[in-house]
């Protein structure tokens, strides 16, 4: 038994497809070559340069051309996975039937972002009823109504347990000197 | 036993009323947070992170020692009463735990639960309290390549056996690694990979990153699953019937607690399995075995007891090593690098009160989950009614303002929603992510300790690490975790 990363999901304990593990390679190998590169631009001086070349630049450079060495490899066990797979019977086309859950992340998450570009200039007060409300509506198919009284709860208790618990002032925006 | 009378005595003076107050409140929600499927201690300690930083450092232990052990626990509600585990630890509990509850014996299955994980916390805390400090002492002499091989072994052993493949689980930690070179080089001064923006000179914030990974991209997954209420409308309450199993099922109380407590201090192996086998032992030893699975008390005192010992395990090598063992004590011991408290052996002769002060906690923790999870398991159970849609609405307020609060700067919650990606894209595509946050807290202790070793080593670095022979054991050690999945596939293929 395997100790999973977090909460009680399964965490992916069913091999991904090797072209997920490709991509997966590809995006390591890049990622691994960029950095790799960008050590060359830290301004370490001679005097500077101990330690057998394990030094400013020199450690981040050997973890960086670690990550293309092991992003090789599993490009190179995708590339294998690929070979016997083809071998074998063709797979049948993954249906987890998520497309709809995928939707629903993509929008939640927009909303999010958006919620994070509007706190500071509307107000930690006037954006987060907005953006909770949304979010109701989109993850729990809620109501307008019953999606506005929750979220204007919501909002409510945040705001009490930061500003009167912990002492934080939220962003108050555009209700600046006159949110409690 | 006057000593350890004594002792306690002493340790428990250290601890105040706000050091306790926190102790509970982390109790309390820790074991909402158990309850709660989907979330887990991970997550309730992570989000707890952030509000620490207004805390002294044996207060905001003693928030996230209460996460660990109450989150660790909760599980087991949620296993009995709606037979599916609250956390994955609790995996084992709903083997029989779940049989009682269908033959109505919901109560005396979480009466005994709760006994378990009561025991298995006190002897799990006896043992971090006595084992620490004796590791530590031998710790001590470490220099830099011991404690570099140390780390090495940390991090290879998380993530070549935890979750997924190994080479994933190493790029994993490798990107973790990287993360944590992000800012001022410790030795130098000079600045890397910092986007030429002076607010990445610190370095990332620890808890943008951790709670993006962990917190954002597991509400998206869970926005992403088919939506589902739960229903648990039984009556649960406390059945004192069960107490009498402290004496007739003493031993199964003790073999499960020593089971998980010796899991425990192994990097990476931690709760689930430490269950599992404390519960296949109880079943070997039994004269029944044909009862477990059906409904067999000895099942959920072995599952329950073993799983709370090893939260006391796993704090050992953290504090004697400064090397977590399993993400969410990796997550801790940020927690205290946030308040300049640095684990390991060192911390036992510079910071003694901080250190007492862990011990005290994590004992009085242990010692008020019984009180506490018997007193407030009707609230416990009612917990479970509350929609999925409010419940990640609220732990997404919490993380924003949990990590916005830290610095009060927006940068951080974009840090947050990238690491949130990352976290996602990582799960998607079947890489750990308790190797990265590992990396991340394990960094800069890696790079300092192998860049003062190839220092001291002029040019020879191999020669130098072969002429210390407890650096190349623990090296020896890292090849052998490597190479135990390629084993382990030759080792099935044989059989």
């Amino acid at each position: 038994m395997r100790e999973p990363g977090t909460g009680t999901q399964p965490d992916r304990e069913r091999e991904t497809g090797w072209r997920t593990d490709l991509a997966a390679s590809l995006v390591s190998m890049g990622l691994g070559a960029w950095l790799f590169r960008e050590t060359f631009s830290f301004s370490v001086t001679a005097s500077e340069r101990v330690g057998g070349g394990i030094d400013a630049a020199g450690y981040p450079r050997l973890l960086a051309g670690l990550t293309v060495l092991l992003g090789l490899a599993l490009a190179g066990r995708a590339l294998w996975r690929w070979r016997t797979a083809r071998a074998a019977a063709p797979p049948a086309a993954e249906a987890d039937g998520r497309g709809g859950g995928r939707l629903r992340a993509a929008l939640s998450f927009a909303v999010l972002l958006l919620y994070t570009v509007l706190l500071e200039p509307l107000g930690f007060l006037l954006a987060t009823p907005l953006a909770v409300g949304v979010l109701l509506r989109i993850t729990g198919g809620r109501g307008a109504v019953h999606a506005a009284i929750a979220a204007v709860a919501f909002t409510a208790a945040i705001f009490v347990f930061f500003r009167y618990g912990v002492n934080i002032v939220l962003p108050e925006g555009l209700l600046r000197g006159i949110s409690p | 036993m006057a000593e350890l009378g004594a002792l306690l005595a002493e340790l428990g003076g250290l601890v105040g009323l706000a050091q306790v107050g926190a102790l509970l409140i982390g109790l309390v929600l820790g074991i909402i947070v158990g309850v709660l499927p989907g979330l887990g201690p991970l997550l309730g300690v992570t989000l707890a992170i952030p509000f620490t930083f207004h805390m002294d450092p044996v207060s905001s232990i003693a928030l996230l020692i209460g996460f660990y052990q109450g989150g660790s626990y909760g599980g087991a509600v949620t296993a009995t009463v709606l037979g599916i585990p609250g956390t994955p630890i609790a995996a084992a509990t709903l083997l029989d735990a779940h049989p009682m509850a269908l033959a109505g014996r919901s109560s005396e299955a979480v009466t005994l639960a709760t006994l378990a994980s009561w025991i298995g916390g006190l002897i799990g805390g006896t043992v971090l309290l006595f084992t620490a400090p004796a590791l530590a002492k031998i710790a001590v002499r470490f220099g830099p390549a011991e404690t570099f091989a140390l780390a090495a072994l940390g991090l290879t052993a998380i993530a070549s056996l935890s979750q997924g493949s190994t080479l994933k689980g190493l790029l994993s930690g490798l990107f973790g690694l990287m993360c944590a070179t992000i800012g001022t080089d410790p030795f130098t001064g000079i600045a890397r990979f910092n986007f030429d923006r002076t607010e990445f000179s610190g370095g990332l914030t620890f808890v943008a990153l951790l709670v993006g990974l962990f917190a954002i991209s597991e509400v998206l997954m869970q926005i992403e699953r088919t939506m589902r209420g739960w229903q648990a409308s039984e009556r649960i309450g406390v059945a004192f019937s069960m107490f009498r199993t402290l004496v007739s099922r003493f031993f199964g109380y003790l073999r499960a607690s020593l089971v998980g407590v010796g899991i425990g201090i192994i990097p990476a192996v931690g709760g689930v399995t430490s269950a599992f086998l404390a519960y296949k032992l109880a079943r070997d030893f039994s004269k029944e075995p044909e009862r477990f699975g059906k409904g067999a008390p000895e099942g959920v005192i072995a599952s329950e007891a073993a799983n709370s010992a090893t939260t006391g395990g796993a704090l050992i090598p953290m504090l004697a090593l400064g090397i977590p063992g399993d993400p969410i004590v990796a997550v801790m011991m940020g927690g205290l690098l946030i308040h300049g408290v640095t684990p390991g052996p060192m911390l036992f002769f510079t910071n003694l009160e901080v250190l007492n002060g862990i011990f005290a906690t994590f004992l009085i923790g242990a010692m008020l989950l019984l009180p506490l999870g018997l007193a407030l398991l009707p609230l416990f159970v009612r917990v479970l009614r509350v929609p999925l849609d409010y419940m990640l609405a609220g732990v997404l307020l919490l993380a924003i303002f949990g990590t916005f609060a830290v610095q009060r700067q927006t940068l951080d919650l974009w840090i947050m929603w990238l690491f949130g990606v990352v976290g996602y894209a990582m799960r998607k595509a079947g890489f750990p992510l308790a190797p990265l946050v590992i990396g991340f807290v394990l960094g800069p202790i890696v790079e300092v300790s192998l860049r003062r070793a190839a220092t001291l080593a002029s040019s020879d670095l191999a020669g130098y690490f072969l002429g210390r022979p407890i650096a190349l054991g623990i090296l020896v050690l890292v090849l052998l975790a490597l190479a135990f999945p390629l084993l382990r596939v030759l080792w099935q293929r044989r059989a």
